[in-house]
């Protein structure tokens, strides 16, 4: 939930940002609902792994690919490209 | 077989053992994966398997012992499912199956207990650490299988070929697994279906055909 909600801010904040957007916040919650979980899952995934393996890596790399949405959200060309495609 | 050979007894004797040995871990085996190792007691293993105490005694010293076959037995079963399953996977599509299976599997008992091996992973205690050394060689070797569905899929030109696969199949199975943890407090699969398609649609984003169109 809290994930969820800082999710929205950080999408919200990106399409306010975008020019030609179309109101994007219904998309934007569904999104952050399912990254939310999938960060949470990397999460506790990766710590598994890592703890095993006595190595953040595991945990770094389960991060950097949950959190791979957001980042192409916080990349100001990004999603300008994509809609005038 | 062979009647008046010294060896016969022993023989007999030696499949005896590793049919009452392999008994033993596959009770402890349920038993664990549905009440964890520590809500699971030696006496509890004792009475599902319907060995004495001088048998259990016989193959195993303590928990500890067992724990670690019960890890072994579990690890084989998993790597056996998983080189099935992936060991063909050269496409989406095909990591797509993958994951249907999984996730159909687990919904089966509404994610209750997560993933067999993942259980094992999470209760084995700091102080083991050869069963904890067994479950990174096994989880290595997941893996590695994964690594290898995704380098396939580079190999056909389907993944781009800037794609890190090594992390990619790091991030895959953490995924999943937190996705079977989730799915265990919700009592519900559905987390863990969204955590791997959060997993698969980065990689859909790493295909040469979405870079092409972006």
């Amino acid at each position: 939930m809290l994930i969820a909600r800082t999710l929205e801010r950080v999408g919200l904040r990106q399409a306010d940002r975008s020019p030609g957007a179309r109101s994007p916040t219904g998309a934007v919650t569904e999104d952050s609902e399912n990254l939310a979980v999938a960060i949470l899952a990397a999460l506790h995934g990766g710590a598994t792994l890592s703890w095993l393996a006595d190595d953040r890596d595991s945990l770094e790399a389960a991060l950097d690919i949950a959190l791979a949405p957001v980042m192409v959200l916080q990349r100001p060309d990004a999603p300008r490209g994509r809609r005038s495609d | 077989m062979n009647e008046n050979s010294d060896e016969s007894p022993a023989v007999r004797l030696t499949a005896r053992g590793v049919r009452t040995r392999a008994r033993i871990v596959t009770a402890a085996a349920e038993l664990m994966y549905v009440q964890g190792i520590g809500g699971t007691t030696l006496d509890d293993v004792i009475v599902a398997s319907g060995a004495s105490k001088s048998q259990f005694y016989r193959h195993f010293d303590d928990k500890h012992a067992l724990v670690r076959a019960v890890v072994a037995q579990v690890g084989e079963d998993t790597i056996i499912r998983e080189t099935n399953m992936l060991g063909n996977v050269s496409t989406l599509a095909g990591l797509r199956r993958w994951r249907d299976a999984l996730v159909k599997a687990n919904a089966l008992r509404h994610g209750m207990y997560g993933c067999p091996l993942g259980s094992l992973a999470n209760e084995v205690s700091d102080h083991d650490a050869l069963a904890r050394s067994m479950l990174e060689e096994l989880f290595g070797t997941w893996q590695r299988l994964l690594n290898e569905a995704l380098d396939r899929m580079k190999d056909t030109g389907v993944l781009a070929e800037s794609a890190d696969t090594t992390r990619l199949a790091v991030g895959f199975l953490a995924s999943l697994q937190g996705g079977y943890l989730l799915a265990q407090t919700a009592r519900d699969v559905e987390p863990m279906a969204t955590a791997i398609d959060v997993a698969l649609s980065h990689l859909e984003s790493l295909t040469v055909q979405s870079r092409a169109a972006s």
